[in-house]
């Protein structure tokens, strides 16, 4: 068996890699994978934390769970991007700051 | 033996009505405009006729004493009464300051013909007749301060009355200046009477006696009084330099009675002082009798010489009191009166004559001779009246004189009086031999000839001062006082008093001759003028010294006492503003610090809103992490 | 009656206010006709007026009263009434306000303005000399500094802002003073109709020792704490009197006030601190008087001596008149200090009497000055040549200044004199303080007399053009004659007014022998 501590420490990089590309990055599409990264980290999380409940199959169920999760979620996430794309003519989330305070 | 009559209302009518009628002619000459040429005549008429009235009334009272008061005005409980006092010295000044002011009144109609103020010049006359008048019959001191200054003011109106020329209005101002250090005295003598006798009637002072260091005092002020207006030692620079007036007005203001108005006062008030104060006076006197007698020496101005002598007699009657002679003292003031107010118009026609109208007047006698010849009956009213002064037998002035030496030879005793009577007789000597020189120098046959005689007008009142100096009007008979006089209780002359008397005068002729015989062309005088000292002392001693104090202490108000106010302005005035700064710098400052803070702190919290969804996420992030940290931990 | 006289002008002054300025002309005739009307209302009064009764023309009602519950009552009343030292005083503002209508009869800037503000002044000072309660007093006291400091602020001369606002605040300065001490005064009377529970402001009972109130500050033993106010009142008044040295306020407001406004402020004004120490200062606290009798005096003949001094050395002739009565005001102090009832009357008679000469005095220099605007002693010379009614008058106004006999001015001087040497044999002064006083005569001849011979007399030159050196309009002699009229009445029958003033003098040496508490 593949020690859960290993699969720990390849989630937590993975969740920090996806938080760098989040906070990092300058293309929204770019955020979205990294978002994926971390939906991915908490996924492999999940299913290797299950090994220290076995028989029960939880863990593997919340993983396919959050697969189909993150599907739908990208989905509505990159037409949330080309919708404000058409809007703002930009996929840079720093320059769509209408909510900004005007001081 | 002077006994008190009973005034009956007739009588104070009559002397009311004296009193007042100077003071109509003065009023009317003011303010009536009109036709001006019969103002004057108007004034001698008015002054005649009160002059009348003074007879009767001297008819009437003379010797008794007659007394009526009312009350003038109270203050708190005191009551200060207004009233007439007829005693024998004063019913009798009163008709010789009457006589002399109409003659004078008659005699300016002539003299001022054309003057354009003359109804100016006739009501101060008047005006002045009107305050000698009742300071004479007056029996409140009070009452009798006011007459005092009210002399003085007509004397400064009559001395200015050329008021063009500052000559005048300078010898105005000056007279009346010494004047009122003069009524200093006066008035601190008032108020010590008011203090310690409670009453200023003179008859109810005369029942009161004093002690010693009060009367002295009182005595020593009234002399300073006195020393003020009559021109005595050293108070007298101011009458040489008064003759700057008409010439009218210096003989009947500084001949005859203003400057008598001081030894009237002191006659009447002797009785209030102490003998170390009648000391003073007398030495006082005496001391002005030389000064005044070697100043006529000195001058070559006719009016001036006349002024000098005036100023020595005054000094021989201020002796003659503080040695007792009330009324030696009296007589001489009567006699000098008339004939020094004759040598003073005498003199008045000579300038008249010698003077081109329009230009200054001649007064200098080295130019005045030569007109004897043309008008001898003024020559010879002159030589009388100038007869009268020295002394010489069957003159009234003789008489005055007598009476004088007399008592002060009775009473000599001890080395003082002794030394008082040598005083008496150089001082006659003196008047002798300055009388002399100015007539030598008036009289002295000379090429020019003035052709015109006097004009009437003037030469009436001449005449009859004239005849006024002579022994008839005093006396019965030319050596001793008989007849009305005799009242007033004179001392009878000895044989050697009429021994000294005709020697002194023969001494002063003989010394005058030999003197002028000398040198008959040049003058004499001794160098100094003995008005200097103390005219100098006021010029430069006591007039710079004021003037210098005035401006000291005008810088002291405008420096340092509104300086110190304004210091204070200007400290109060930088506290204001230094509280000002304090007020917004600090105060208000905390205020608007606090305010910054909070905007400080809203603008740091408004920076975390910038828009940017991924600080929105890492900011969130941050939280959650601690958040975490804060619950493991 | 009085009452009529206070309010007459005030409430004109209100009613001008509304008063449209296309008809200032007309102004100035409304005002003259309140004067009038003063004048008529103050013969009625003088008729029924006997001197020896004591408070008449007496009005009274309550001003306010509020409960301040344990602490008793706050009150004040409307008192007025005239005695003998209030009535002359109050003939003498009438006449000189009527006076000074006539004077600035020719203003023309601000004309409104100018009457409005006189008319407040007017109602003022009467309302000051009239009141009793001391309130009331302070206000109307109060009440005039506003009126003068416009006055003098904007009708003045070149330097007239820096007058006016040293005089208003000098004499505020003084205010304060007095108000601190009508406040002991309240604080430590009791009303004797309410003994206990209220305090008083009636001058007539604070005259009264009985009505103290035990262990107050001013308890009749505490000898130290009434001099201290005493002192304090005097300071006061004496800035108001004025008496060297707090006196540098007056030669400036005089001499850039204009005429009408400096006739007011030395004829009537001046006499408000002289006033004010007779009113109550005195018979309050007449211990503390007495303690303080020798440094009054003192006060008095230096200010005798150095307004005289002054004087002299003044180039401008209205500074001139100014230190002169900074001088005569120093009599009216000698006459209260020395303790007499003829030094008393005196310094009453002086204060009358100085306000007529120096209201003429400034009448005549504002004639010259309305001619030329040139006020300098030394640019003229020999006015007598072309001005010869003037220079009567000028004659008889400045021997009147100087104290000559037959003049008011000699009446009040010499019962100040005979006062005060009197009270150097009683003990209460020294001799030489009454002897140093009568050189101040001779000072007063010396200026007087430097200055006729100066400008008045000798060879004519000026200046300024001699065409406009005309002689005295009529409008001139209205004013000059009435006034020395009255000079010369009260000099030569001084019981005119003795008859009103001996009773009140000998009502208050009565009071001042009070001595023992």
């Amino acid at each position: 068996m593949i020690p859960v501590e290993h699969i720990f420490y390849v989630s937590v990089s993975l969740l920090v890699t996806g938080v760098v590309l989040i906070l990092t990055k300058r293309n929204a599409l770019m955020m979205l994978m990294g978002l994926e990264l971390i939906l991915n980290a908490a996924n492999l999380n999940m299913i290797g934390f299950n090994q220290l409940h076995k028989p029960a199959w939880d863990g593997q169920m919340a993983g396919l769970f959050i697969v189909i999760i993150a599907v739908c979620e990208a989905a509505v996430g990159i037409a949330i991007i080309l919708q404000a794309y058409r809007h703002y003519f930009s996929s840079v989330p720093d320059q769509i700051s209408d909510l900004k305070d005007p001081w | 033996m002077v006994s008190t009559l009973v005034f009956d209302p007739s009588l104070v009518a009559l002397t009311l009505a004296v009193i007042l009628t100077p003071l109509g002619s003065a009023l009317i000459c003011f303010f009536v405009r009109g036709n001006r040429r019969f103002i004057p005549v108007l004034a001698c008429l008015f002054i005649g006729m009160a002059g009348v009235g003074s007879g009767v009334l001297m008819a009437r009272i003379f010797p008794s004493v007659a007394v009526a008061t009312i009350p003038w005005f109270s203050a708190g409980a005191d009551t200060i009464q207004v009233g007439l006092l007829l005693n024998p010295y004063s019913t009798v000044m009163l008709s010789v300051v009457l006589i002399i002011s109409a003659f004078v009144h008659v005699y300016s109609i002539g003299y001022l013909a054309g003057d354009p103020h003359t109804h100016r010049y006739f009501s101060w006359l008047g005006f002045f007749t009107f305050a000698m008048i009742g300071f004479v019959v007056s029996s409140n001191l009070l009452v009798t301060f006011c007459f005092w200054e009210l002399i003085g003011l007509s004397s400064y109106r009559l001395i200015g009355h050329w008021q063009e020329k500052k000559v005048a209005a300078r010898a105005a101002t000056k007279a009346f200046m010494v004047n009122r250090v003069g009524d200093l005295g006066f008035l601190l003598a008032l108020m010590m009477l008011w203090s310690h006798a409670g009453t200023l009637n003179i008859q109810e002072l005369s029942q009161i006696s004093l002690p010693s260091p009060v009367s002295t005092m009182v005595g020593l002020c009234l002399l300073l009084a006195v020393t003020g207006k009559s021109a005595q030692f050293p108070f007298f620079h101011w009458l040489p330099d008064a003759m700057a007036g008409p010439t009218p007005v210096s003989a009947l203001i500084h001949a005859a009675t203003m400057v008598a108005a001081g030894v009237f006062l002191l006659i009447q008030l002797s009785f209030l002082f102490s003998p170390m104060a009648l000391l003073v006076t007398s030495g006082i006197g005496l001391l002005t009798l030389l000064i005044g007698a070697w100043g006529a020496f000195t001058q070559f101005d006719l009016k001036k010489i006349l002024a000098y002598s005036t100023i020595s007699q005054l000094g021989l009657m201020v002796a003659a009191v503080g040695m007792g002679n009330q009324a030696g003292a009296f007589f001489h003031l009567m006699t000098h009166a008339f004939f020094k107010a004759g040598l003073f118009l005498t003199a008045g026609i000579l300038i008249h004559q010698f003077s081109q109208p329009g230009s200054e007047p001649v007064q200098d006698i080295r130019h005045m001779s030569g007109w004897s010849n043309s008008n001898r009956l003024l020559a010879l009213c002159l030589l009388i009246l100038g007869a009268s002064l020295i002394g010489v037998p069957l003159t009234s002035g003789f008489l005055s004189k007598e009476l004088m030496l007399s008592h002060a030879l009775e009473n000599a005793s001890d080395s003082l009086e002794w030394g008082q009577v040598i005083i008496l007789i150089l001082g006659s000597v003196l008047t002798t031999a300055y009388t002399f020189r100015m007539l030598f120098y008036i009289l002295s046959p000379s090429p020019d000839h003035l052709a015109h005689k006097a004009p009437v007008i003037l030469m009436v009142p001449v005449i009859l001062l004239t005849f006024l100096s002579l022994f008839m009007v005093v006396s019965n008979s030319p050596w001793a006082i008989s007849g009305w006089a005799g009242a007033f209780e004179p001392v009878t002359p000895t044989l050697s008093t009429l021994f000294i008397s005709v020697a002194t005068v023969i001494t002063g002729i003989v010394f005058s001759w030999l003197l002028y015989k000398e040198k008959p062309t040049a003058d004499f005088s001794p160098r100094q003028v003995p008005q200097f000292f103390p005219d100098w002392m006021q010029q430069h001693i006591f007039v710079k010294f004021t003037l210098a104090m005035a401006e000291g202490s005008r810088q002291l108000d405008l420096k340092w006492i509104d300086g110190i106010l304004h210091t204070i302005t200007y400290v109060y005035v930088t506290f204001s503003f230094v509280v000002g700064w304090f007020d917004r710098t600090i105060v208000d400052g905390t205020v608007s610090f606090a305010t910054h803070i909070v905007a400080g702190v809203g603008r740091l919290f408004r920076g975390l809103m910038n828009g940017k969804i991924q600080s929105y996420i890492a900011w969130g992030l941050l939280a959650i992490l601690s958040l975490m940290v804060w619950i493991l931990y | 009656m009085i009452s009529y006289l206070i309010f007459i002008p005030i409430v004109s002054a209100l009613i001008l206010l509304t008063w449209p300025v296309r008809h200032v002309k007309l102004i100035r005739w409304w005002v003259l006709g309140v004067s009038l009307a003063q004048i008529v209302v103050l013969s009625g009064i003088l008729i029924h007026y006997d001197p020896h009764d004591s408070w008449q023309y007496l009005e009274k009602t309550s001003w306010f009263s509020l409960s301040l519950g344990t602490w008793g009552q706050l009150q004040a009343e409307y008192l007025v009434a005239l005695d003998g030292l209030s009535l002359p005083l109050v003939a003498l503002s009438v006449f000189i306000l009527l006076i000074a209508v006539i004077s600035s009869w020719n203003t023309r800037e601000n004309e409104k303005g100018y009457w409005i503000l006189f008319l407040i002044l007017n109602g003022s000072i009467i309302g000051t000399f009239c009141a009793l309660d001391l309130l009331l007093f302070y206000v109307f006291f109060e009440f005039m500094l506003i009126p003068m400091y416009f006055l003098i602020g904007m009708w003045g001369g070149p330097r007239r802002e820096y007058a006016s606002i040293k005089f208003f605040l000098y004499t505020l300065l003084g205010s304060i003073f007095i108000l601190i001490g009508i406040i002991v005064l309240y604080l430590s009377y009791q009303d004797p109709t309410q003994p206990g529970l209220a305090h008083t402001f009636n001058i007539i009972h604070l005259s009264n020792p009985a009505n103290v109130i035990p262990e107050s500050w001013l308890d009749g033993s505490q000898t130290d704490h009434r001099v201290i106010l005493f002192s304090i009142l005097f300071i006061g008044f004496a800035i108001k009197l004025p008496a060297v040295p707090l006196h540098t306020w007056l030669p400036d407001a005089h001499v850039e006030a204009p005429t009408a406004i400096s006739v007011v402020l030395a004829a009537l004004l001046l006499k408000m601190g002289g006033y004010g120490l007779i009113r109550f200062v005195y018979p309050a606290l007449p211990d503390a008087a007495l303690a303080m009798n020798y440094t009054v005096a003192v006060v008095g003949v230096i200010s005798i001596l150095y307004g005289a001094i002054n004087a002299l050395a003044s180039k401008d002739l209205k500074r001139l008149v100014a230190y002169s009565s900074v001088s005569h005001m120093g009599f009216v102090l000698l006459g209260l200090a020395s303790g007499t009832s003829e030094g008393v009357s005196g310094a009453i008679y002086q204060m009358i009497s100085h306000g007529l000469i120096s209201a003429m005095l400034f009448v005549l220099v504002g004639v010259l000055y309305d001619r030329t605007h040139d006020r300098d002693i030394n640019h003229y010379s020999g006015l007598s040549n072309r001005m010869k009614p003037f220079t009567g008058f000028v004659l008889l106004a400045f021997f009147a200044s100087m104290g000559l006999p037959g003049f008011s001015g000699f009446i009040g001087e010499v019962l100040v004199f005979l006062g005060a040497f009197r009270s150097s044999t009683l003990g209460t002064l020294d001799a030489w303080i009454a002897i140093l006083a009568t050189v101040g005569l001779v000072l007063g001849a010396g200026y007087y007399l430097w200055t006729l011979q100066r400008m008045f007399f000798g060879p004519f030159s000026s200046h300024t053009s001699a065409e406009n050196l005309t002689d005295l309009t009529t409008r001139e002699y209205v004013m000059l004659v009435p006034l020395a009229g009255t000079i010369l009445l009260l000099g030569i029958l001084p019981q005119v007014l003795m008859q009103y003033i001996n009773p009140f003098v000998q009502q208050f040496m009565m009071l001042l022998a009070q001595v023992t508490f």
